[in-house]
């Protein structure tokens, strides 16, 4: 994978689609995390693609490429949000009442709704840490925050999911956390 | 790491798929002609991709090079230069009877006028395609009454075209065009001959066969309600393509995404 990321740097378009590829269903699923539609999934996604490959050849080493490119399609994902709620003729609030009524990917009908009550920073450091399995390190990483806001935001993330979800999961929550810390 | 709720919820999310086959690649292709003593030049310089799941509009007026890039897609006619690859392989280089054989292994056509066998019942016009390929008895008669329910003809399939609406000989015409499975359905001007009601009918059933059985599909138009079915649409225009645009096709493959980026950034599109 190193030696992709080395010929992706210098522009070497295959490289770059098999790194792409490598890494495809866990960054459209983050992204639809954000966006809740495959169509805007896709777009978004779409955005990712071109943003990381004509900004490769700034990435400072080969080894953050993976949370380089975490970090573009999470910040994509906000701001596409943020847009189209700006965009939106409909004030804020009812825009996510629409949001939150929008099918879940699965039976897990709470979670993925007090996952997506909670603010961008919380969602984002549990779906990391949680979703991606990253270490709080490359969370900081990725968000750009400090590692031990990182931790707090964990924490702290978690009681709200927790509090929303009124008991549910708690204790295969409680594992995780006990096991974090 | 062990599973969590949190991991199995995302996990359950459906990714859309990322492989786009390519179905037909045309490349840098130019027909002219010699008519009398100067040069026409049918077709300059044309390069698209269709892949594999597209329903394609092609549209222009007369005269734009649509007839002839569609009898050089339909194996009939051969570029001056350029090339054609359909699933990979080059098209237009064979000679009689071997052409033949790469359009029924490849192309299953839908004309303007149906052009179903008058004498034949519903059923025999359907199976033709395979009677010429010597398919056993049996596997024939199965083929046709699949074919004949996904078009919705099955109750007719002993009928004489004459006794059958238009929509309903068009119907005929589509299955006949699928039974042998092509990759690519090649109709030109498919509802030309209908009343607006039936060209819905039929364009309703065209893009439920695409969806559900991913059918690679090339619709010539002049009409853009027609045109307004497909994914795409290519617009000719003195044998060169003139534009181009998308209607949120699913595009997710990356090659495709910074292709089309730079077609944007250059200003062809």
């Amino acid at each position: 994978m190193i030696d992709d990321i080395q010929q992706a740097m210098l522009g070497d378009e295959e490289a770059f689609q098999r790194l792409i590829t490598q890494q495809h269903a866990s960054l459209y699923r983050m992204i639809y995390a954000y966006v809740h539609n495959e169509i805007d999934a896709i777009e978004v996604f779409q955005n990712v693609v071109v943003k990381a490959f004509y900004a490769l050849s700034t990435l400072q080493q080969p080894t953050y490429f993976v949370t380089w490119l975490m970090r573009i399609a999470i910040n994509e994902s906000i701001t596409f949000m943020k847009k189209q709620a700006r965009e939106s003729s409909a004030p804020i609030e009812q825009f996510m009442h629409i949001a939150d009524h929008v099918p879940s990917p699965d039976e897990n009908i709470d979670l993925w709704q007090a996952l997506n009550e909670l603010n961008d920073q919380y969602k984002t450091v549990l779906l990391l840490r949680y979703y991606q399995d990253y270490t709080v390190v490359q969370i900081a990483e990725v968000t750009q925050l400090p590692e031990g806001t990182v931790k707090t935001s964990i924490r702290r993330g978690l009681q709200q999911l927790k509090k929303r979800m009124k008991g549910a999961y708690y204790d295969d929550f409680q594992s995780f956390k006990n096991h974090d810390e | 790491m062990t599973s969590n709720p949190l991991k199995t919820m995302m996990n359950n999310i459906p990714v859309p798929t990322s492989q786009l086959i390519e179905v037909i690649q045309v490349k840098g292709m130019t027909k002219t002609f010699q008519h009398e003593s100067h040069q026409v030049t049918a077709l300059q310089d044309v390069n698209f991709t269709i892949y594999q799941g597209e329903m394609v509009a092609i549209m222009g007026t007369s005269g734009s090079g649509k007839s002839t890039l569609l009898q050089m897609i339909g194996a009939i006619d051969a570029p001056t230069s350029g090339q054609i690859l359909i699933r990979g392989e080059q098209a237009n280089i064979y000679q009689e009877p071997q052409a033949t054989l790469f359009r029924r292994d490849n192309i299953g056509f839908v004309f303007q006028s149906f052009e179903l066998l008058e004498d034949l019942t519903v059923a025999d016009n359907v199976a033709m395609p395979l009677i010429l390929q010597d398919m056993p008895h049996k596997e024939i008669e199965t083929r046709v009454n699949e074919v004949l329910t996904q078009v919705e003809m099955l109750q007719w399939r002993t009928h004489l075209p004459a006794e059958l609406s238009g929509g309903q000989q068009q119907r005929v015409a589509i299955a006949r065009a699928l039974i042998a499975r092509p990759p690519i359905l090649l109709a030109d001007e498919p509802t030309g001959a209908l009343d607006f009601n039936t060209t819905n009918t039929i364009l309703a059933l065209l893009q439920t066969i695409q969806t559900k059985k991913q059918q690679t599909m090339i619709i010539v138009t002049h009409d853009a309600y027609v045109a307004s079915y497909a994914d795409r649409v290519l617009f000719f225009h003195d044998g060169r393509i003139v534009d181009h645009y998308d209607n949120e096709r699913n595009e997710y493959d990356v090659g495709h995404i910074l292709e089309k980026f730079k077609q944007i950034a250059r200003g062809d599109v």
